[in-house]
């Protein structure tokens, strides 16, 4: 990391250390952080050998929207993958609330919600069916179900094409019914991967309420996105990614208190 | 022609698979396809020489090249009939090739070409071996068997083509569309193999040695071919060469001239459906995911019928031995005989059947890229695979006992036997399910997009070739045991062989079955 910014990363990770040394309660408050959802030098390799994910830590409390952004190809989606389950990481470790990925997978998949940048649904199957689907997985009953798709699919303008196939679907409404299915079970731990491509204005506002709604009960949203605006309003924490490892991590207002987190995010990523 | 060959080495490189980057060597496609052609042609190399020798026995060896271009004939025309629709008439090749600046005939010929070298493998596989073998007897026959191993094929194609253009357009319009296809296409299928076989008997009741020599009552110019072949009247092979080009030309004419019209009918805007309270349904898990696959398979035709041809041959296996034994002239002695080699051989071959008609061996290749929605899900991985085995067994245990029951009423098994009939099919059908599960956690193929990526598959391939091998090694240890020491044995040995394959890859399920579905990166 070029010596200007890396400066510039210890000075704003070191801020909170500095504040609770002067309160001289460094030490009690790391103790009673809670963290919810735990990623331990989770490191993944290529076939090639080549790092795709190197040596990752991550640390994400209850309450928090988490802004993952790095450039094209810097190991996000791997990241998130291996979050969810669908690529198997070669070292490290990831738990949430205490379940680790590797040995109670069914029940940490039990805690959480992924949603792809590209929703590839069962197109044969109608709106109505997949979330069916979706809710005999999480064992949801029948009363809850019709509760939460009545109160979801209605605030997302779908609840009249659910029984359509997904076949006839724009892209935005398969993205709108797989919100719908994710919030269905209310997960701990929310995995977004470019939520709002596709979405509609109307339908992105929609988002980012039900977004801080669901964080403001205590859970949390793991997003990634290219559009660093967003990213900016909605998240309380920020790691940027590169090539495979993580350039920083801190706080939203560490940064967007001296320059745009865009400006930040070029200068690390052009530079570093 | 420039545009052609660009179109041509690109449809041809996206049906093999032969650029695929990731894994390289067996499942990249072309090797498992190379693989799985040299070995069904070793198997046409035997069953070629075993049926010419027992023509010559018969001292009817002239009629062998018919019988074999019948055979011919009736793959390609049952195969194209079944696959003219997804493959020349797909609406999202219509989308991507529509745009690009290439002339209508270009992309027609193209088609045509692709499907009809596709389709050509049949013909290759059946008369390649017979124009060795037979052209060794009869010189002039090596000439007039590539000329008809050429031709006919191509108007058999061009037939399917026609009539499955017409399937098409009658049934594209009804809500249930792929479902009575599908039924369609069984019944003709069932329909064919009837009509052959009761063309095959002549006035007196008797079946003709040579069940397919009989096809010219269905398609007339088949009698040109056997005159050229037979007869070596070759004038008649000009005939045929005519006859393929002339209709090669004509139909692609009219292809061209209503390609837009064509898709324009093909083409029909999904029904609306409003969402009612009532759709909202709670199921436990299993029957959810049992549902998912099963929508997944009658989404697709092909599917289904390469689902269920393995378990109507097993029906019709039985019955039609049967029918065959009745013709023969043998007396009581033999009669008995022949029932005892009967209760040894149909158990291995009703299970063979049976078990080719798997699911598992593609099961997971059918989830395509949604494969991340049950990777992401709290599914245990065991309910998982244990939801494809369970739809890999039921049509396996409905038609393996229906045609159990039917050889114990036709051929009068013993109690022994009998429990046989029904057991080892079975088992048989349960252990290829676990070994095609397998088989295809280690080569799924995720980036399909037509049901001849599906079936070209490695897994599907590799799992084709091995459960008829185990079958056969399975059928001939009971057989011989059975003949030789007696059926006791022969069952308790087969049982705990098949038990003991069930178990041992059961354990490997277990094992490596969560690892593998893991490693799978979608």
């Amino acid at each position: 990391m070029n010596s200007k910014y890396y400066d510039k990363y210890l000075c704003v990770t070191e801020k909170l250390l500095v504040s609770c040394k002067v309160t001289n309660c460094h030490d009690k408050l790391w103790s009673e952080v809670k963290f919810m959802l735990e990623i331990k030098n989770v490191s993944k390799r290529y076939k090639g050998g080549a790092f795709a994910n190197k040596n990752i830590t991550l640390e994400i409390q209850d309450g928090e929207i988490f802004g993952f952004i790095g450039p094209n190809g810097a190991g996000k989606s791997t990241l998130i993958k291996s979050i969810v389950g669908l690529h198997l990481f070669d070292e490290g470790e990831i738990s949430l609330d205490g379940l680790t990925l590797k040995k109670d997978d069914v029940e940490f998949k039990k805690k959480i919600a992924y949603i792809p940048d590209n929703p590839d649904l069962y197109e044969n199957l109608t709106g109505i069916s997949y979330l069916n689907f979706i809710a005999d997985i999480f064992n949801i009953s029948k009363d809850e179900r019709t509760q939460k798709i009545d109160s979801l699919a209605s605030k997302f303008e779908i609840k009249n094409d659910l029984g359509n196939k997904i076949k006839t679907y724009s892209h935005g409404m398969k993205q709108k019914l797989s919100l719908v299915a994710a919030f269905m079970h209310n997960p701990k731990l929310l995995i977004l991967d470019e939520p709002f491509v596709g979405l509609d204005p109307k339908a992105s506002y929609i988002v980012k309420e039900l977004m801080k709604d669901y964080v403001s009960k205590g859970n949390i949203i793991f997003f990634s996105s290219h559009v660093l605006e967003v990213v900016e309003k909605l998240c309380s924490h920020v790691a940027i990614i590169k090539k495979g490892e993580i350039v920083f991590n801190s706080k939203i207002q560490d940064i967007t208190n001296n320059e745009s987190l865009e400006s930040f995010f070029l200068e690390l990523t052009e530079h570093a | 022609m420039h545009n052609y060959l660009s179109l041509l080495k690109i449809f041809i490189t996206e049906k093999f698979s032969f650029q695929n980057r990731k894994r390289r060597k067996i499942n990249s496609g072309l090797g498992a396809i190379i693989f799985f052609l040299v070995l069904m042609l070793l198997v046409s190399v035997f069953v070629n020489y075993g049926v010419l020798d027992a023509y010559k026995r018969n001292n009817i060896a002239e009629e062998y090249p018919v019988a074999v271009l019948g055979i011919a004939c009736s793959l390609t025309f049952i195969s194209a009939l079944f696959r003219a629709n997804s493959v020349l008439f797909s609406l999202k090749d219509h989308a991507f090739l529509t745009p690009l600046p290439l002339k209508k005939s270009t992309i027609v010929l193209v088609k045509l070409t692709t499907f009809y070298l596709e389709e050509m493998i049949f013909s290759l596989l059946v008369m390649v071996p017979s124009i060795v073998f037979y052209g060794m007897i009869d010189p002039t026959y090596i000439f007039s068997g590539i000329v008809c191993m050429l031709t006919v094929p191509l108007i058999m194609v061009l037939l399917s083509i026609v009539l499955g253009f017409i399937i098409t357009l009658m049934l594209n319009r009804f809500t249930a569309m792929k479902i009575i296809t599908t039924i369609l296409y069984i019944a003709i299928f069932t329909a064919y193999i009837a009509i052959v076989f009761i063309i095959s008997y002549d006035t007196n009741g008797t079946q003709m040695v040579s069940t397919f020599s009989y096809l010219y009552y269905i398609f007339p110019f088949l009698q040109w071919a056997y005159a050229a072949m037979i007869n070596h009247q070759f004038i008649y092979l000009l005939i045929l060469v005519a006859l393929a080009l002339v209709s090669s030309g004509l139909l692609i004419a009219l292809y061209v001239l209503f390609y837009d019209k064509l898709y324009q009918a093909l083409f029909v805007q999904e029904k609306k459906r409003l969402f009612k309270s009532s759709d909202i349904k709670a199921q436990k898990s299993y029957l959810s995911l049992i549902k998912k696959d099963l929508f997944a398979i009658l989404d697709n035709p092909m599917l289904i019928i390469a689902f269920l041809v393995g378990n109507i041959i097993a029906i019709i296996i039985p019955i039609s031995i049967y029918f065959s034994s009745k013709s023969m002239e043998i007396n009581s002695e033999e009669l008995i005989l022949f029932n005892q080699i009967m209760t040894l051989i149909l158990p291995g071959l009703i299970g063979m059947m049976c078990a080719l008609s798997n699911y598992t061996c593609f099961s997971i290749t059918l989830e395509n890229n949604r494969l991340w929605i049950v990777k992401s899900l709290p599914i245990k991985s065991f309910d998982y695979f244990g939801m494809k085995l369970i739809i890999n067994q039921l049509p396996g245990f409905i038609f393996g006992i229906a045609s159990g029951v039917i050889s114990i009423v036709l051929f009068k098994f013993d109690v022994l036997s009998a429990i046989s009939i029904i057991v080892i099919p079975q088992l048989y059908i349960l252990l290829a399910g676990v070994f095609g599960l397998l088989i295809n956690l280690k080569f799924p193929k995720l980036n399909w997009s037509t049901y001849n990526e599906i079936k070209n598959s490695p897994s599907a391939m590799i799992f084709s070739f091995s459960s008829m091998i185990a079958a056969i090694i399975l059928t001939a240890i009971y057989f011989i045991l059975g003949l030789f020491i007696n059926v006791i044995a022969a069952f308790s040995i087969t049982l705990v062989l098949l038990i003991a394959g069930i178990i041992a890859l059961f354990i490997i399920l277990s094992k490596k079955g969560k690892t593998l579905l893991l490693q799978i990166e979608c």
